[in-house]
């Protein structure tokens, strides 16, 4: 149970933070008064079908402070209304890497036992009489897998879609991943269909490697330059001998191997099989595709880290770690009972691994232990 | 008659629903109370001929007159126009795309390219046989055209463009051509006595194809026997419902034969009923207002990607959800 007084705190640090940067949330919306937006609030309400104008904004926030911070990415010609009396208008074409949609990604986590406020780390499947519970860490190496997927998005938003890099907005979403939100106007009328072809193109769901047209189409492009590099990954799927054989297709030219697939069945599915698993980029496609989406506001904190979705330039995307740049600025330092946390770095540097003791850790850290049940007691430092 | 006129003729005959086609036609054909005249009523009987082999799927690609090639098109859609069934409308629009498909396959590049320019495709010419159109644009269309390598991933797409043959090419016109021939034949406001017992006699010679689109009338479908993503929908009415949610469903019942009475009604369970507001948008869907574009019920594939698609075992191996009324149309006629 997350304690009344830790709760208010929290909620403290959330309205002191949008008190400060209200303006910087109001000018990373475009059009925001044809937007809906929706928050979930501290006692863990959702409320949806809000709309609001820029002059009462902060306001708004003040009053209102959402743990957690939501607007459409669709425009609406009535935002407050139902969804069947909005009027939809367009929406913005946005992607989320999430580290849940990444396939061998697995997610570091703790399973602690908390028994009478005591807390003992649990190896295996060993038993709990108390309160059992997955602590999904987060850690600089998950960040780094998601950006590979996140470079390989923008590198096909700006070479193949020939969208502009100053049109392509790249942020941290605040927990797990990184959102892109393109803004333009040619993307805006798409409709769910168009959307799912976009997905699907950097996707590769689907495929068929006998239906491409062209030797220069991604997929099979990328398909080429993995039978060149990656060994292990395709002794995964296809046998040595067969590896071999279309490698020998290839050495003529790009266009027999193709040919060669179209006739051979079984590698044509080992090969499909093969591209959709290993060259895809892994976004979570449902947020593409559908045109009604709720999508966390730019700037607002994350509820349940207290890191800012925060924006990131693309030259600067290469030195980005969120558990360092993602923390508010004028950051503050708080002492709480620590029940469990492992080593991390934060905000500053390395802090724990903490084990039912007190310390003195950024507010952000607090939040993100005491929201896990981890911590509670705070206290100014 | 001068080389131009001739060549202009020539090109109206291969491509009477291009722009550059229409003021020819407009000029040469569209006083049509001549053709009753004996000398001319040959004209009327070549049309009827034409409209009548469209409707089995059949047209020709060569020809010896440019200009009766061009009128009988012409009359053929007055004809069509006449036997006033959306049906067959869509059955000669689809022949006579066919046709333009064919033709443009052999088409000399500068020429494919005038076309689709004038379809709204911005085509340009690429080396090696290529053509590149916007992505986007492609995107819009092929989505028309069911089968799966229509998808975006099996062509090469560059700096916004994806790259074409002039096959595929052809293809994306003809999706637009049909669409465009269709219009023509929707604008026409009324036949021609002399035009109407043609169509008349149309009707009669295709009473068989009419009686098969009888299969297609869904009147006596009852709610319990919708495909279960409809059943969804319906069951979600009071919830509110997603835009494409909202529009497969509208689509849906108009096409099994709710006016829009009948569809403002069901939408009477939604808590907060707004009576104009619903009305604004069934409506629009149904191209009555706005863009006057008549929406089709969209696929299965459409319908999985919007997220609503919880097949049952009737859904097998069908692609589109009226389908599943025919399966349970058939099933229950063999019972």
């Amino acid at each position: 149970m997350i304690r009344k007084r830790d709760l208010v705190l929290v909620e403290n640090y959330f309205r002191e933070y949008y008190f400060k940067n209200s303006d910087k949330i109001i000018n990373s919306i475009k059009d925001l008064e044809s937007r809906e937006f929706a928050y979930i609030d501290f006692e863990g309400v959702m409320r949806r079908h809000i709309s609001l104008k820029e002059n009462e904004f902060k306001n708004w926030l003040m009053e209102n402070v959402p743990r957690d911070f939501y607007h459409s990415t669709a425009y609406y010609l009535f935002p407050s209304k139902n969804m069947e009396a909005k009027s939809w208008e367009g929406a913005d074409l946005v992607f989320d890497i999430d580290l849940d949609h990444i396939r061998n990604y697995q997610t570091k986590k703790v399973v602690v036992c908390v028994d009478n406020g005591k807390v003992k780390i649990l190896e295996n499947n060993e038993e709990c009489s108390g309160d059992r519970r997955e602590i999904m860490l987060l850690e600089e190496e998950g960040f780094e897998i998601a950006k590979r997927e996140l470079l390989m998005l923008i590198e096909i938003l700006v070479r193949d879609f020939d969208i502009k890099e100053e049109d392509i907005n790249i942020y941290f979403s605040g927990g797990r991943g990184y959102h892109v939100h393109v803004l333009k106007e040619e993307y805006q009328k798409l409709d769910s269909y168009a959307r799912m072809e976009i997905k699907d193109y950097l996707t590769y769901d689907g495929i068929d490697i006998r239906n491409i047209k062209d030797v220069d189409a991604r997929p099979f492009s990328s398909f080429v330059n993995a039978l060149l590099r990656l060994d292990n990954e395709l002794k995964e799927v296809f046998t040595e001998k067969e590896i071999e054989v279309m490698r020998s297709k290839l050495e003529e030219s790009r266009d027999r191997l193709l040919r060669f697939l179209r006739r051979n069945k079984v590698l044509a599915s080992k090969s499909n099989l093969f591209i959709t698993k290993y060259l895809g980029v892994q976004i979570d496609g449902v947020v593409t595709v559908d045109v009604s989406r709720l999508i966390r506001v730019p700037y607002s904190l994350h509820g349940k880290t207290g890191l800012v979705k925060k924006k990131i330039k693309y030259e600067e995307l290469d030195q980005f770690n969120p558990l360092a740049n993602a923390v508010r600025e004028e950051e503050k330092k708080v002492r709480l009972k620590i029940l469990y946390c492992p080593e991390i770095y934060w905000y500053d540097g390395e802090y724990g691994p903490y084990r039912e003791e007190e310390a003195v850790v950024p507010f952000s850290l607090a939040i993100y232990l005491v929201m896990r049940g981890l911590g509670h007691g705070i206290r100014e430092y | 008659m001068n080389v131009y006129i001739s060549e202009e003729i020539r090109w109206a005959a291969k491509y009477p629903f291009d722009s550059r086609s229409r003021e020819l036609l407009e000029l040469i054909a569209y006083d049509v109370s001549e053709y009753t005249e004996d000398d001319l009523r040959f004209l009327l009987d070549k049309a009827y001929e034409r409209a009548s082999k469209a409707l089995d799927h059949k047209y020709r690609l060569m020809w010896d007159n440019d200009y009766q090639e061009l009128v009988t098109f012409y009359l053929a859609l007055l004809i069509i126009r006449g036997v006033e069934e959306d049906y067959i409308y869509r059955v000669f629009s689809d022949t006579e795309a066919r046709r333009a498909y064919d033709l443009l396959r052999e088409e000399e590049d500068k020429n494919i390219i005038s076309i689709a320019n004038n379809l709204g495709f911005q085509v340009e010419a690429e080396k090696n046989g290529k053509f590149r159109l916007s992505y986007v644009e492609f995107i819009k269309v092929s989505r028309d055209l069911s089968a799966i390598h229509w998808k975006l991933y099996n062509f090469k797409v560059e700096s916004g463009r994806v790259y074409l043959n002039k096959r595929n090419l052809a293809r994306l016109c003809s999706q637009r051509i049909k669409e465009v021939i269709y219009e023509m034949i929707k604008n026409i406001p009324s036949v021609p006595e002399f035009i109407q017992s043609y169509s008349n006699r149309l009707k009669k010679d295709k009473e068989k194809m009419l009686r098969k689109i009888e299969k297609y009338d869904f009147s006596d479908m009852g709610e319990e026997r919708f495909p279960p993503c409809i059943k969804w929908l319906m069951s979600r009415i009071g919830g509110g419902l997603s835009h494409p949610g909202r529009f497969t469903l509208v689509t849906f019942l108009h096409r099994i034969g709710y006016d829009t009475e009948d569809i403002i009604n069901i939408f009477r369970r939604v808590p907060d009923f707004n009576e104009r507001l619903t009305r604004y948008q069934v409506e629009h869907i149904l191209g009555m207002k706005g863009s006057r574009i008549e929406y089709s019920v969209p696929s299965c594939k459409k319908i999985k990607s919007y997220g609503f698609c919880f097949p049952d075992e009737d859904c097998r191996y069908i692609r589109h959800p009226l389908q599943y009324l025919i399966k349970l149309k058939k099933r229950e006629k063999h019972d």
